[in-house]
């Protein structure tokens, strides 16, 4: 299931996941991930904390209950420089709390929505 | 029952048999349910950070979990410390903080600090249990975190008015029965935790082949080795295959150094011929390891020409540092005996051409003198290390932080797992007396030598009184160069010689009189003919001994350029 996802998302990026943060070009990309998470206390900071201390960028983050409300879902965009997408899936996977991680399509949707919502006043800008 | 009851059933069923603790008043409910428990040892430290320290040795020495309990605020945050170095090493690890009332957390309250919010960087889990009827199942699923997968700190924090409340009136279960502490049951409340991943076949065929191709395969095997107990798989696949074996800092212990297929530690402060079987091997077998910076100065580049085959049980460390070859998400345990399998009998012959680079300096040579230098202290541990494992006795060393860890790791040969403890992710000064006795109360038949440096002691000097108070009988040799010995040789390399804030007085304190003054023996030598006095001395003691140990000053740690 999430490790999955993990590899079928990521599997371009495997060869470049060396995890030396300077020798990436510098480019920026931005992906969508969702993030399926229990619907405990203090889960986002965890998330966003984990974020913060590996140097990972947060551009837009929306978080809310799931249909199963012992579930929540983190939806955000990730401006990816040093760091492949592949270490960050990964490193967001080993919080207890994360129950899956997946990398959404560009052009699905949410993704839109995010990316103008950043600009809006409703949701984070990191 | 209450919740603290229900706790101290949870800690019972869990097999939880020694707790190391300081108390204060929001932890005296938890403390009083241990109250005539005598199947749950509880040892008081003189320190919150002793404690954690002292949980952390028995872990590291047992592969058993260690278990604290402290007081809220300032006891929480003084445990802070050794979390981050039980984090850091991958060590089992539960502490317990009390917490103020629940009805005045965010309040500011006396003695209230958010030991979860401050710990989060450094835990692999944590918890606030919000009512008693969470007590036992939060016990239990903490214990099963910190002793699976990956292991690592686990942090629980219980309110005071939790403790005290009773356990099933709101129509909960009596959690002492129901969460048994048995792994099973814990694990399936977690969706999306795998702490047991099994090797991919497939990987693990192109890892024989490539092994079975090789020409100067060399195995870096790192403290996963260790805690996936996977030891004897690693030494068999050496042996059998003819790999040589390099071996980090926590992989010290992995394989049998006096062994001629180890060809030492890695890194700036290592072994020569380690750092060279890395640059040249055309395979890399690592296993349980995370390319740490320490290991080489670009980690990235390590092994540049070979391929390497990397096996971790944490998926986030492969590619983290090396990009690997092939890269193999399971235990060391699993995927070693699954390579095993695979693999050929004997399709190596042993070539341990660099085998040579283990530079303990003899003995003779080095008695000879006047001057005690810190490479014959060592030595003479090693050779008393080695001539009890002849006779089948266990001897456990455990370091500081400084050129004494440096040169401990250097002229040791460590032929057993969990016989060398040392701070290798967070570097710790004051790791090393609590760590000693954590040691000694695990494995009481066991002699635990702790390697200290002037510096270093004086962190956590106050746990000599522990070590009296529960007849811990560690024996510390303190390697008394007067000074931050590391800071020292790093101030004459990269600041002219400025030696600011790094020169100690070599008499003050008295360490052989402070150690008499907590109840233990204190010795203080300055020659090799006096030290093997004083290690005769120290060994016929059966209490804690302080060998205060007047070293060359001027002796550095050799570096590999
Ligand atoms: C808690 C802590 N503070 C500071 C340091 C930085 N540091 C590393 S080695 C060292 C000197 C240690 O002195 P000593 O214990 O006498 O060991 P020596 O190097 O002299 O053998 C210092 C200050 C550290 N590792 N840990
Ligand atoms: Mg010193």
């Amino acid at each position: 299931m999430s490790s999955q996802t993990t590899n079928q998302t990521t599997s371009q990026t495997d060869r470049t996941d060396r995890g030396n943060r300077t020798n990436q070009g510098g480019q920026t990309t931005h992906h969508t991930l969702s993030i399926l998470v229990g619907n405990k206390p203090g889960t986002l900071t965890r998330v966003t904390s984990l974020f913060a201390r590996r140097g990972y960028n947060i551009e837009a983050l929306v978080v809310g209950q799931t249909e199963d409300p012992a579930r929540s879902r983190i939806t955000m965009i990730v401006g990816v420089e040093g760091t492949p997408l592949e270490q960050i899936i990964k490193q967001t996977m080993k919080l207890i709390n994360v129950v899956d991680v997946r990398e959404l399509p560009p052009n699905s949707t949410i993704s839109q929505e995010l990316r103008r919502g950043a600009h809006g006043t409703y949701l984070l800008k990191n | 029952m209450t919740g603290a009851d229900s706790f101290v059933a949870a800690l019972r069923a869990a097999g939880v048999s020694c707790v190391f603790g300081y108390p204060g008043a929001t932890a005296l409910p938890l403390f009083d349910a241990l109250y005539g428990a005598d199947d749950i040892r509880l040892v008081l430290s003189r320190h919150e950070q002793g404690a954690t320290f002292m949980a952390g040795g028995w872990a590291r020495a047992t592969g058993r979990t260690g278990v604290v309990l402290v007081t809220s605020g300032p006891g929480a945050t003084n445990t802070v410390t050794a979390i981050a170095d039980a984090y850091m090493d991958s060590i089992p690890l539960v502490v317990f903080t009390a917490q103020v009332p629940s009805a005045l957390i965010g309040t500011d309250a006396f003695q209230e600090s958010d030991i979860t919010g401050i710990t989060l960087p450094i835990t692999k889990h944590s918890y606030l249990v919000k009512s008693a009827d969470e007590i036992a199942p939060t016990v239990a699923k903490a214990l099963y975190l910190a002793a699976t997968g990956r292991r690592g700190p686990v942090v629980v924090d219980i309110p005071v008015d939790v403790a005290e409340g009773i356990v099933g009136v709101n129509g909960g279960s009596d959690g002492a029965g129901k969460s048994d502490g048995d792994g099973d049951s814990a694990a399936r409340l977690f969706t999306g935790y795998d702490p047991r991943p099994q090797p991919d076949p497939a990987l693990i065929a192109q890892a024989a082949a490539a092994l079975t191709a090789a020409k100067h395969p060399v195995i870096l095997a790192g403290g996963g080795v260790i805690a996936a107990e996977a030891c004897h798989l690693l030494t068999d696949l050496a042996r059998t295959q003819g790999i040589p074996v390099v071996t980090t800092l926590m992989g010290r212990g992995a394989f049998p150094e006096d062994d001629l297929m180890w060809l030492g530690m890695p890194g700036l402060f290592g072994h020569a011929g380690a750092n060279e079987a890395l640059s040249l091997c055309d395979v890399l077998l690592a296993v349980g390891t995370r390319f740490a910076e320490r290991i080489a100065e670009d980690p990235a580049a390590v092994a540049p020409d070979a391929t390497v085959i990397h096996i971790d049980v944490d998926a986030a460390e492969l590619g983290k540092q090396r990009r690997a070859d092939v890269a193999i998400n399971a235990d060391a345990a699993d995927a070693l005996t699954a390579l095993l399998r695979e693999l050929p009998d004997g399709c190596g012959e042993a070539s341990p051409d660099s085998g040579a680079s283990f530079s303990l300096r003899t003995r003779a040579a080095l008695a000879d003198t006047d001057v005690l230098i810190p490479a014959y202290v060592v030595g003479m541990l090693d050779a008393l290390t080695q001539k009890r494992t002849q006779q089948g006795k266990a001897t456990i060393r455990v370091t500081e932080v400084g050129q004494n860890q440096l040169w401990a790791a250097r002229h040791s040969r460590v032929t057993r797992p969990r016989s060398f403890l040392t701070s290798g992710g967070l570097g710790a000064m004051g790791f090393g007396l609590p760590t000693a006795i954590g040691a000694q109360l695990a494995c009481p038949d066991a002699l635990v030598l702790n390697i200290s440096g002037d510096g270093s002691f004086l962190m956590n000097v106050q746990e000599l009184a522990t070590a009296v108070a529960v007849r811990a009988a560690v024996k510390v040799f303190i390697l008394n160069n007067a000074g931050l010995g590391l800071v020292r040789q790093w101030q004459d390399m990269k600041y002219a010689g400025r030696h600011v804030a790094s020169e100690l007085p070599v008499d003050q304190p008295d360490f052989a009189a402070l150690a008499t003054a907590f109840g233990a023996v204190g010795l203080t030598v300055a020659t090799p003919a006096d030290f093997e006095v004083a290690l005769r001395r120290a060994l016929e003691s059966d209490g804690p001994v302080v060998v205060d140990c007047r070293i060359d000053p001027t002796d550095i740690v050799e570096m590999q350029g």
